[in-house]
């Protein structure tokens, strides 16, 4: 007697599904069972990865779906084909677009519409259990005659489980008796929500999550036992002896239902033409117009290339999606919406051609094969940057546009991570939230749920972390295998796919926690479906450049931005000096160091430095021997000829991931998609096996050319190191052109791109404080917010001064802020008392203007200001009611102001930055007399001299290096500038804590100073809080 | 931890109880009223039990219950 699981519940079932799709299937395929059915509630999520793991395991995949009804019960849906798939989607779509987010309902009545569906009556949260249970067995038989006469005796099965529970022996023989009265099939399910018995307690964790309680309360919806796991067939004979049909009925029912999304059809967008044109001859003509602009003659290699590029997009079947994504970039040039197309987009000259992209493929010889590959059956995946305050009009434009109905964004799932794993699962398991709350907040924020042991046995400052205690022994279990289960589902920032047919044909909708409707499905199992994603991006710095040359441009001053030239040599001398705070992708203090040594003098360098500062690099050691060998300070070798071409323009070093689909070409011989095969395990599979494989393939190719062994070796070896992710040219060339003109613009306009960077915030690598300070380094004046002066945003004044906008102010409500600037709007402020009575300013926002200067030009005693609030406010009132007050205006007689130290701690608390002087200056002529350096001073030393140094922490942190071993880099921030700092393992792991741990106040580091290039570097030897140090 | 009398039972095949000892009784079992499992606090260590609701000849109604780690049947309940 066999039998298959027709109802089973994954992670998608968010925190109750408790075992991987995978594991569920692979348990299915164990148990010999030649199908199983996924029924997640009120979602399809699953149904994806469900077909891809159910098709390597050889079963096959039912998909399907647990509704909730209006009434709050339960139905299990399974779809026969792909008609009854769409009836899914649509049914569940509109279970939750037509009720509250986080309730999504079914009307009964529209379970009429489902066609090619068969439905089970349900768990005991179904009607007809539900009825049986409450003692009215009438009840029950009513409702099964009605999904009967609803549904057809083919499509409804009353469904039968026994998972031990007090009452199952009762119910199933009252489901049975129903069944048998009512002449309708029955058919038994175990209700699986994991794979293996022994996983219960991940099930009954995540049920205290999802209910807010804790092990130690008592929920209804808490598991009683462990018997919900997907059974063997003699186990399901076991539970029903009696009833052998209920089990032979789930075969016939999975014989009836077609495995779904085995095969890939597409559904690409359509865009619209008038009759009589097709889209691929469309696409020509604007490549064709497109190229003529770009080109002032067409050469034959233009020719060739764009030809080649054309025919293998209308091979594909793409001229109407690269015409939706030309159609975007045109309106947004209409618009006046900056843009930016990136990734490996850039590597096509067709993409060029139609303004999509600034990357001149032909130009730097860039493989068409990366974005596109005639052998490689999938999807181009179009990325583009837009100013973040008009991205979402581009996203209302594409919907407008192709009709909602076909237009969906994509969603994210949000998974469990250290930090999230170890609140919410801690407090399931009863532990208080005081206690659980420093252990989430010391964990880094990157980790994995599954890297929390690893971690507290690694990190220095996890090393006496109470989580090494036997009680967390169960916590960290369940941390570590509930790693990445997702909890619910987010909005991907800028995903969105166009269909051609309507979307609710191939995926829920549901509405998103941001508020717009997103698909059910993630970026990567949105493809599975066969549709094509574009990325719509947001990115700030477009804003900032939009922003910067609009100000420019208004103060009178020739900018065109299209036209700044990519070798203006005041731009490379600031680059090379590090000086690029500000600057996009080149402001890390990584890229900073690089960029000191680098000697950076054409715009190459700036694409190569966008490439060098990665993990793949930096593991695989690439970063010195390019440096060296691009200063000429080492020679560049190839270890073949063959090689010569292809790394010439990277000093014989492996930078791109298009060279190592050259390599793999030129070398082993390999097709194009051999080789972008060859480039995608390097850089994105963890699969060692894979990784062997490949690379036997490559060697024994590799000799079959005439290339010896232990060279084929050594060549895959070196590309090998590469196996992180790694940069692609194409993307590199578009982001260095953004990050050489943003750095043009911090050159010759700081204050107009500064005053932009910090109107746009948050962004970038530092806090609007260092930004201020820069450009105070820069001779730029910060002038302080004034409610008599300035704006909301922050502004120019003058020639070279940033006035701090009244929005940085902390507490202040956009009411408030709307009142003082049209109450100014009308007459200027003559007094405190004239600001206070004309605006609607509350009390605690005028006690932060007063503390963070901004009435300082109206009275510059701010103690004193302070002192009259309450006074004022009468006034105020007493101005709007007519009434008279009782006493005037107290004068406190000599009230002596603030001193100038209890002055900078207010503006900072309250603006997030140092207008006045920085507090590493009140500390100087302390730190002088001990012997400090400050970041000024370190130039004119020299390399190994032994220094001493303080400043305020920022952004330490741990990338990935080649040994394994930890490095950390961080800042230390003083008056002048930034003092970049590299501290080894061994020191890291003697104090780190002072670096990760809970920070008070200024740090002081000593160490060697390392000269590499007009940068200096800080080695640090030893770290103390300055407190102890001075 | 609350402490049960221990029993001990006579099953059929299916590990039904046929027959319990209980302070030196023997009461035979008319049939099986119910039949659940349940994993208790197991977040405490306590392991699973298998319950069982019976009705003896002698029209009494008791609950047992089979500790699945110690294989050992105790008496859980008697209804008045």
């Amino acid at each position: 007697m066999s039998f298959v699981h027709l109802h089973c519940h994954t992670p998608f079932s968010f925190l109750d599904g408790a075992s991987r799709v995978e594991d569920l299937v692979q348990r299915a395929a164990e148990l010999d069972m030649s199908a199983l059915a996924v029924t997640d509630h009120n979602n399809l999520s699953a149904a994806v990865q469900f077909a891809q793991a159910a098709r390597q395991a050889g079963i096959k995949a039912i998909q399907g779906v647990e509704v909730s009804l209006e009434d709050g019960t339960h139905l299990t849906l399974l779809a026969q084909n792909n008609r009854g798939y769409a009836c899914l989607c649509k049914l569940v779509t509109s279970a939750h677009i037509n009720n509250p987010r986080g309730n999504p309902m079914v009307i009964e009545s529209d379970l009429a519409c489902l066609q090619d569906v068969i439905v089970l009556s349900g768990c005991r949260r179904g009607a007809l259990a539900r009825f049986i249970l409450q003692g009215d067995y009438h009840k029950a038989r009513l409702q099964a005659e009605y999904y009967k006469s609803l549904l057809g005796p083919n499509h409804f099965y009353i469904e039968l489980q026994n998972l031990l529970l007090p009452g199952d022996r009762y119910l199933n023989h009252r489901l049975l008796e129903l069944a048998q009265e009512v002449e309708l099939e029955v058919a038994a399910s175990n209700n699986v929500h994991y794979a293996c018995h022994q996983d219960y307690f991940l099930h009954d964790v995540l049920c205290c999550v999802r209910k807010l309680c804790n092990v130690n309360d008592i929920d209804p919806e808490r598991p009683l036992n462990g018997a919900a796991y997907l059974k063997s067939p003699s186990q399901m004979q076991s539970l029903f002896p009696h009833c052998p049909r209920a089990l032979e009925n789930t075969l016939r029912i999975a014989e009836r239902c077609q495995p779904l999304l085995q095969e890939q059809v597409f559904h690409f967008p359509r865009f619209p033409l008038p009759p009589g044109q097709n889209a691929a001859a469309v696409l020509r003509k604007l490549c064709w117009e497109g190229a003529s602009r770009r080109y002032k003659t067409i050469s034959p290699q233009v020719t060739t290339r764009l030809e080649y590029e054309l025919r293998i997009i209308e091979q594909m079947g793409f001229p109407d999606y690269f015409l939706v994504v030309w159609d975007l970039a045109r309106y947004s040039r209409q618009q006046g919406i900056r843009y930016a197309g990136r990734g490996s987009a850039a590597d096509s000259l067709v993409a060029y051609c139609l303004v999509i992209t600034e990357v001149d493929s032909l130009k730097r010889g860039l493989l068409f094969e990366r974005f596109m590959n005639p052998e490689r059956v999938g999807m181009p995946d179009i990325d583009i940057d837009f100013e973040s305050r008009h991205r979402d009009q581009v996203i209302d434009y594409v919907y407008k546009k192709y009709g909602s109905e076909n237009v969906a964004r994509v969603a994210t799932y949000n998974t469990f991570r250290a930090r999230s794993a170890l609140r919410e699962l801690g407090k399931a398991l009863g532990f208080p939230e005081a206690e659980l709350d420093p252990l989430c907040k010391r964990m880094p924020f990157y980790a994995r749920a599954d890297q929390i042991h690893a971690l507290i046995c690694k990190l220095p400052e996890l090393k006496d972390s109470p989580l090494h205690q036997p009680r967390y022994e169960l916590l960290l279990e369940c941390c570590d295998r509930l790693a990445g289960f997702p909890r619910f589902l987010g909005m991907h920032l800028g995903g969105l796919v166009i269909s051609d047919i309507p979307i609710t044909q191939l995926t829920p909708l549901q509405q998103s926690g941001l508020g717009p409707v997103i698909s059910q499905f993630d970026k990567d199992d949105i493809e599975g479906l066969g549709l094509v994603k574009l990325d719509l991006l947001s990115l700030r710095t477009l804003s900032v450049i939009q922003d910067a040359s609009l100000q420019i441009q208004q103060s009178g001053q020739n900018l065109n931005y299209e036209e700044i030239p990519l070798d203006d040599r005041s731009t490379f001398e600031m680059i090379n000096q590090g000086e690029t705070v500000g600057v996009f992708q080149l402001e890390s203090p990584a890229q900073r160091a690089l960029q000191s040594r680098f000697n950076a003098s054409e715009f190459e360098d700036v694409v190569a430095s966008m490439a060098l500062i990665r993990p793949g690099p930096i593991k695989g050691n690439m970063v010195d021997p390019y440096v060296a060998r691009r200063l000429g300070q080492e020679e560049v070798s190839y270890m073949h000829p063959w090689l010569e071409p292809i790394l010439k323009k990277t000093y014989g070093v492996v930078l791109f991931q298009e060279q190592v689909i050259e390599i793999g070409r030129a070398i082993a011989g390999f097709t194009p998609a051999e080789a972008d095969q060859l480039r995608r395990v390097m850089t994105h599979s963890r699969s060692q096996k894979l990784m062997n494989e490949l690379g036997e393939t490559f060697v024994e190719r590799s000799v079959g050319r005439g290339i010896e062994r232990t060279l084929a070796e050594e060549i895959f070896n070196c590309m090998l190191g590469y196996a992180s992710y790694g940069f692609c040219e194409a993307h590199a060339a578009a982001f260095a052109t953004t990050s050489y003109k943003s750095a043009y613009l911090v050159k010759h306009y700081p204050t107009e791109y500064y005053t932009a960077i910090l109107n746009h915030q948050p962004m970038g690598f530092y806090p609007p404080r260092i930004i201020i300070n820069e450009a105070r380094r820069r001779g730029i004046k910060i002038l302080p917010p004034d409610v008599s002066r300035n704006g909301i945003d922050f502004t120019v004044e003058g020639e070279k001064s940033i006035r701090v906008g009244l929005k940085q102010i902390k507490g202040l409500s956009a009411d408030t802020l709307e009142s003082i600037m049209s109450a100014r709007a009308q007459k200027g402020y003559a007094s405190p008392l004239d600001f206070v009575i004309r605006t609607t300013v509350p009390r605690d926002s005028l006690e932060n203007l007063v503390c963070c200067g901004a009435l300082d030009s109206l009275c510059a005693n701010r103690r004193f200001l302070l002192s009259q609030l309450n006074y004022f406010l009468e006034k105020r009132q007493a101005h709007k009611t007519g009434e008279k007050l009782l006493f005037n205006e107290e004068v406190l007689a000599d009230l002596i102001d603030f001193k100038t130290d209890e002055k900078l701690t207010m503006e900072y608390s309250l603006l997030g930055l140092y207008v006045g002087e920085h507090p590493m200056a009140t500390w100087r002529p302390l730190l002088k007399q001990a012997g400090f350096k400050s970041s000024q001073d370190l130039r004119q030393l020299g390399s190994s001299q032994q220094i001493r140094a303080a400043g305020l922490l920022l952004h330490p942190h741990r990338p990935p290096t080649r040994s394994g071993r930890i490095t950390v880099f961080f800042s230390l921030e003083d008056e002048y500038g930034m003092i970049d700092a590299t501290m080894f393992e061994d020191v890291y792991m003697q104090y780190g804590n002072y670096i990760f741990g809970p920070q008070n106040g200024p740090l002081a580091v000593s160490g060697p100073l390392q000269r590499r290039g007009e940068g200096v570097n800080l080695i640090v030897q030893q770290v103390l809080p300055l407190s102890d140090w001075i | 931890m609350k402490c049960y009398p221990l029993l001990q039972v006579q099953c059929n095949l299916n590990k039904e109880p046929l027959e319990i000892k209980y302070n030196n009784q023997l009461l035979q079992v008319a049939s099986l009223l119910e039949y659940w499992q349940d994993t208790g606090c197991w977040w405490d260590g306590e392991s699973e039990k298998a319950f069982y609701r019976l009705i003896f000849e002698d029209q009494s109604i008791r609950e047992v219950f089979y500790d699945l780690a110690e294989e050992q049947w105790y008496l859980y309940k008697t209804y008045d």
